[in-house]
């Protein structure tokens, strides 16, 4: 390096010793920026691919909501056995009541009685629980059978919370069930986790959120399953 | 440099009030402006020339042509992160039509832009007489470059074009800022012409002589870089933004970073061409150690820290500090030394003022605790949560979170509150006080130095620039730059009038020496008019304190001859 002097010595296109060698480290400089900014990419990405896990949540939670109560939906560990049962006896009555034997204010049974074009759904009213049904889900051919968690490149996990201090939760679901408090109270609402014993034959209000690579919230969406 | 009608300075002025003030017109007129310069043109001018003159000619200040560069630049940019999100479907989407409409708008400018510059072709010197000017403008690279910003526009219109590539197309827009930077490089090399790299360099980063305007987009584009990256901060808190743009931000916050630390070594490397600085070592470290450095320095730590230790701690809460950027600005900014200096000023009274505040806090806060606590305790618990009750009150912020209960408690808060107002005013005052008279100090000294600059009785045009930078910083007005001027004549003229010119310059004048000898002339009438004629004779006569040639001339003088 040069010990003074504010007019080094020029050689043939005015490069100096100290110009040839600050520009490499200016190259070096810009290299090491340049790798930085790719890590930051890398983790930005991961964070979207997160992002889209929880958004294929959201959207499957969307979508179920409106089918589970068929009979034929599946997988059959998510549905809604009490929807499946009001949608039977709403069509039963439907028919019943387009039907020409029938008489009006006759009570409805699902007797032979009954004359129907169609045999009735079967039904099964065994309670369905979250944990079956996540089960049915992450299963290999389930829906989110073949879901990554990005930072981990392991099978995606459900956690309860997003912990700042444990690092290891980054990529993970998180799914709350969001349940009303009686009118009067302080807060209006409470959520807590969805534990696998939690039932899930009645509609309730999801909250779908993800963990970032600091193991931060990302609330993705709130919705009715 | 020094302008044609310069007058060199070894010449001796007239004395003439009427010449000098004359020549100082003459000299001043057309070179010193105010911050509110606006150009004279003839309105007798034929259109074309008339509308060149107003609209696209470089050579005359305070014309409208920096304005359109300015404009111009600024809709390029904008062209460009019009682009930039057209890609993002989220913005893009839901305000399609508005992305629509100014593109619709940004090739309706521009295409009148190009059209303009074609009509006034024949106006600018670089086309005037040489064959057929419009041809010429159309096939200069300039002309081309415009006229490829707009072309895919119209393109679509009889071809259809695939979308990506019209967005590419839409990119050679950027082309046009060439308009602005290749002159500027192209002075920048002449002026650095023979010089090193470092050299080069410190004109580019640096304000100095040899940086012209190619100086001046470098600053330009820092400080649109930092306005651009705290936006994106800002953005970033909000989560609806964040949620979508996350990876932009990721980019743009890697790029600024990349930006800023280039011109940071740049800064480092070439700083020891500043005077002060010479030492390579000692002169970078010093350099380092200034305040502006230093905020350069933290404004790109946060990226480095996040990325090298993020395994170690959560350093999220760093990104908060990329705002730090913004101070970045201050370099470009003369009201933050403003500031330094003013505090500087008046720091004994603003520590006074300080002091009186923090005693009068902490007594009415002990106060507080001893009538309150009793009362409240959960609220007035200890004197550290009294001196927040204290200086909310004193304050006249007054939040109501808490507030005394008992008669001794309120009576003091009455006190308080009444006190607040004035011991608030006072640093507001000395504060408000100081910047007007700091500004009155920087005019007086700019008046000082126009006193010496016109001193050899003419403003030469390095002199001028100097007038029209200050005038700009401290936002002086044309006339009042003009009136400035003019009163530091007057007060050079009444100066010059009482004092006399040294001999050799009045005897390189004959007109000034005879003046001068008539002015000896009748000093020495006045002497022997004051004197005792009767004593002087004998006087200078004895011990030959005058040789006889002289007595005859002061006979002479007194008519006794």
């Amino acid at each position: 390096m040069d010990n003074v002097v504010a007019t080094p010595l020029a050689q043939g296109n005015n490069l100096t010793k100290s110009d040839i060698a600050f520009l490499a480290f200016l190259a070096i400089a810009m290299v090491c920026v340049g790798w930085v900014g790719r890590l930051a990419y890398i983790e930005g990405m991961n964070n979207e691919i997160t992002k889209r896990n929880g958004e294929s949540w959201a959207k499957w939670f969307t979508q179920a909501a409106t089918d589970r109560g068929n009979a034929n939906f599946q997988p059959q560990e998510c549905a809604s056995t009490t929807e499946q049962v009001v949608k039977a006896v709403a069509s039963m009555a439907a028919v019943a009541s387009a039907s020409p034997t029938s008489e009006i204010g006759a009570p409805l049974t699902t007797g032979p009685a009954m004359t129907s074009p169609a045999p009735p759904p079967v039904l099964n009213p065994t309670p369905r629980s979250w944990g079956a049904c996540l089960k049915a889900l992450t299963a290999p051919g389930g829906a989110f059978g073949n879901m990554v968690n990005p930072f981990t490149k392991g099978e995606i996990t459900m956690i309860p919370k997003c912990d700042m201090q444990d690092r290891s939760l980054a990529g993970g679901v998180m799914l709350e069930k969001i349940v009303a408090t009686p009118p009067g109270s302080a807060i209006p609402f409470v959520n807590s986790p969805l534990t696998e014993s939690d039932q899930i034959d009645q509609k309730m209000q999801i909250r779908v959120t993800v963990c970032d690579k600091g193991a931060y919230p990302i609330r993705i969406s709130e919705l009715e399953f | 440099m020094e302008a044609a009608n310069d007058i060199p300075k070894d010449q001796a002025p007239s004395r003439d009030p009427a010449l000098w003030q004359h020549r100082l017109l003459a000299d001043t007129a057309p070179q010193i402006h105010g911050y509110n310069h606006r150009a004279e043109i003839a309105h007798g001018l034929p259109m074309r020339k008339w509308l060149y003159s107003w609209l696209l000619d470089t050579g005359i200040p305070g014309n409208y042509q920096k304005d359109i560069d300015r404009w111009i630049a600024i809709l390029i940019v904008a062209n460009l992160f019009a682009l930039l999100f057209e890609h993002v479907p989220v913005i893009f989407e839901p305000n399609k039509v508005l992305f629509h409409a100014f593109d619709i708008f940004s090739v309706a400018i521009f295409t009148f832009e190009y059209f303009l510059r074609l009509y006034l072709a024949p106006e600018d010197r670089e086309f005037k007489g040489k064959g057929v000017p419009y041809l010429r403008y159309v096939t200069s690279p300039f002309a081309v470059i415009d006229f490829l910003a707009v072309a895919p526009f119209y393109l679509q219109a009889f071809i259809p074009v695939d979308l990506r590539m019209l967005r590419f197309l839409r990119l050679l827009r950027i082309l046009k800022l060439f308009r602005v930077l290749i002159p500027a490089v192209k002075d920048f090399k002449v002026v650095n012409q023979g010089r090193t790299l470092r050299q080069k360099m410190h004109a580019l980063v640096f304000p100095s002589e040899f940086g012209g305007t190619l100086h001046n987009i470098f600053d330009t584009f820092i400080a649109l870089w930092v306005v651009i990256s705290v936006v994106a901060v800002v953005l970033e808190s909000v989560q609806s933004i964040h949620y979508h743009l996350n990876i932009e931000f990721i980019v743009l916050d890697a790029v600024a970073v990349g930006v800023f630390t280039l011109e940071y070594f740049m800064r480092i490397y070439c700083c020891i061409e500043e005077p002060g600085y010479q030492h390579a070592i000692m002169g970078r470290l010093k350099q380092a150690k200034e305040t502006s450095s230093v905020i350069d320095f933290l404004a790109i730590l946060p990226f480095y820290l996040e990325a090298f230790l993020h395994h170690l701690f959560d350093l999220r809460f760093l990104r908060v500090f990329r705002l730090l950027r913004l101070l970045k600005l201050t370099r470009y900014t003369g009201a933050t030394k403003t500031l330094t200096k003013v505090i500087t000023r008046e720091w004994p009274v603003l520590a006074a003022a300080a002091f009186v505040m923090m005693l009068l806090v902490v007594l009415t806060a002990s106060l507080g605790y001893l009538f309150e606590h009793e009362a409240q305790p959960d609220k007035f618990e200890n004197i550290p949560q009294s001196i927040y009750w204290a200086v909310v009150t004193l304050a006249s912020v007054g939040y109501g979170d808490i507030s005394p209960v008992t008669p001794a408690g309120r009576v003091m808060t009455i006190v308080l509150a009444l006190l607040g107002i004035g011991i608030f005013a006072i640093p507001a005052a000395l504060l408000s006080s100081a910047f007007s008279d700091q500004l009155r100090i920087e005019r007086e000294t700019l008046k000082n130095e126009v006193y010496d600059m016109i001193g050899d009785g003419h403003i030469t045009t390095e002199e001028a620039n100097i007038i029209n930078a200050e005038a700009k910083r401290l936002h002086l007005s044309e006339e009042e730059v003009h009136r400035m001027i003019d009163k530091a004549r007057r007060e050079r003229e009444h100066n010059d009038d009482a004092a006399a010119l040294p001999l050799h310059k009045i005897a390189a004048t004959p007109e000034h020496a005879v003046e001068h000898f008539k002015v000896l002339l009748s000093q020495i009438r006045q002497l022997a008019l004051m004197t005792d004629a009767e004593k002087f004779e004998p006087a200078a006569l004895k011990a030959d304190r005058l040789t006889s040639s002289e007595i005859a001339l002061w006979r002479q003088i007194q008519g006794k001859m």
